[in-house]
């Protein structure tokens, strides 16, 4: 009997409830499409503009940044300095030598002390073909610790950003007939193979 | 009124039904669309207050790229006239090698601690090996001295056909510098591109005041950091190898250095001997 009753009130408003559902849905819609938020202007300290207007001059002037920063980069034309760019390519195509040895200078003078100097380096050889700096020499040390002073060089050169490895010397400790003890090494120190020049 | 029958009552409940359902969609709709309102205003200001900058920062790289578009034209126009004279010459380079690397063992020579160092022995080849895009001209250095002055030596000779600060630094360095500078004072800018085309020898003359120009329109915050990105792409090898000897070489006008591309060295004891190879067109 109480279902009775409730299905047929429901069934009554059933019509009202549809007809007002539908007005709501349809005002609904057109006042989502007519109150865009793009329509309607915003104060921003003492301005007051519109969103489309704020968001379409953010995109115009990052439009702009990026095409002068591709100027910026094209302003080197390669066609107006031709001697300039073949002279670009065949530096490219050297290994770094000088700046190598100056390092490696660098980090021998930093073992001296006054009045010894314990890292001798005699023998060397470079081939820009593979790209392997060989180093043959010694370090001394009359307390004993060769073995360490050299494995700190090794760290050191390693340490060097031109250099792609340098390899694992024999740690091996010997005496003069003096007493003194030294440390007999050869290293081999690769440059990075992108700069491996071609033969000619 | 007596209750309807359920037959007649069906039409009715599906009404109300349909009523119900949308009701809450347009409740959903009016939700979202606040929502999106809000969403939107908040954009706005965000925008608003981001725009003042971003216009100030277009405006200043704009200037910034036409004044480098006519620097560039006319600092590139007379280096690639010193590069033709000097660096990568028609015919044969031998004679501006030599005088380069005797002007470089004087230089090194007279540092203090490169005593040791005996002029040298220089030789270039007369008959060219003929490539696509240049001559290829042997030659052969031999010198006598200790570790310290004949690395220098080469070390010097090592940035021939270098002309300016931006030959030293890679492209990516270059650009990042660039970068690094806009975005911490865009009116540091024009300094910076500037010091890129600086020549140099000029800069190893005078690194610190040379990058001093450059650094002085840049907040005191970021100096370290941009200061490293080119010391650390090469101008620290600049300092090392070059500044030492730049007043000399100027002095002697032997700048820019000819390219020389050093393919072999050998040393036993103090005697090194350096095989290279230089390049005419």
């Amino acid at each position: 009997m109480r279902s009775s009753v409730l299905t047929t009130s429901i069934s009554r408003l059933g019509l009202p409830l549809s007809i007002f559902g539908v007005s709501l849905l349809l005002l609904t819609l057109v006042l989502r499409l007519l109150l865009s938020p793009d329509r309607f202007p915003v104060r921003i300290g003492e301005r007051v503009v519109r969103l489309s207007e704020l968001t379409a001059e953010e995109a115009r002037l990052r439009t702009k940044h990026a095409e002068l920063l591709k100027t910026r980069e094209a302003l080197f034309d390669e066609k107006s300095v031709p001697i300039l760019v073949r002279t670009e390519k065949l530096r490219t195509t050297a290994l770094p030598i000088g700046p190598v040895l100056l390092r490696i200078d660098d980090i021998r003078r930093s073992f001296n002390s006054p009045g010894r100097e314990p890292l001798s380096l005699p023998r060397l050889t470079f081939d820009s073909t593979s790209g392997i700096l060989t180093l043959g020499g010694e370090m001394r040390d009359p307390g004993g610790r060769s073995i360490p002073l050299l494995a700190s060089f090794v760290d050191a050169l390693r340490k060097i950003p031109l250099l792609s490895s340098v390899s694992e010397p024999e740690y091996t400790q010997k005496t003069t007939a003096e007493g003194l003890t030294y440390t007999p090494f050869t290293l081999q120190l690769r440059f990075h193979t992108s700069h491996a020049t071609p033969s000619i | 009124m007596p209750p309807l029958r359920f037959e007649s009552r069906l039409p009715g409940i599906v009404f109300f039904i349909m009523g119900v359902v949308m009701t809450v969609i347009s409740a959903g709709i009016l939700l979202s669309h606040t929502r999106l309102f809000g969403l939107k205003r908040d954009t706005a200001i965000m925008i608003g207050t981001e725009l003042p900058a971003l216009q100030s920062k277009v405006t200043l790289l704009a200037a910034a790229v036409e004044a480098e578009r006519v620097f560039t034209e006319q600092a590139l126009a007379s280096r690639e006239e010193l590069a033709s004279s000097y660096i990568f010459p028609s015919g044969s380079p031998a004679s501006r090698v030599v005088t380069s690397i005797q002007e470089i063992f004087s230089a090194v020579s007279i540092l203090p601690g490169n005593e040791s160092l005996v002029p040298p022995d220089i030789i270039v080849t007369k008959t060219p090996i003929e490539e696509k895009d240049f001559k290829a001209f042997p030659g052969t250095l031999q010198l006598r001295g200790s570790f310290a002055p004949v690395s220098r030596m080469l070390g010097v000779l090592s940035y021939g056909g270098q002309m300016m600060v931006r030959d030293v630094l890679s492209t990516e360095t270059e650009q990042a510098f660039l970068a690094a500078v806009e975005s911490v004072s865009p009116l540091a800018l024009s300094g910076a591109e500037d010091f890129l085309y600086l020549d140099l020898l000029e800069y190893a003359s005078n690194p610190d005041t040379s990058e001093q120009k450059f650094l002085r329109d840049i907040p005191t915050i970021h100096l370290p950091n941009i200061r490293a990105l080119v010391l650390e792409g090469g101008l620290a090898e600049v300092r090392i190898a070059l500044s030492p000897v730049a007043v000399h070489l100027k002095e002697k006008r032997i700048w820019p250095l000819p390219i020389v591309r050093i393919e072999r060295v050998t040393r036993e004891g103090d005697s090194w001997n350096v095989d290279f190879v230089a390049f005419g067109r």
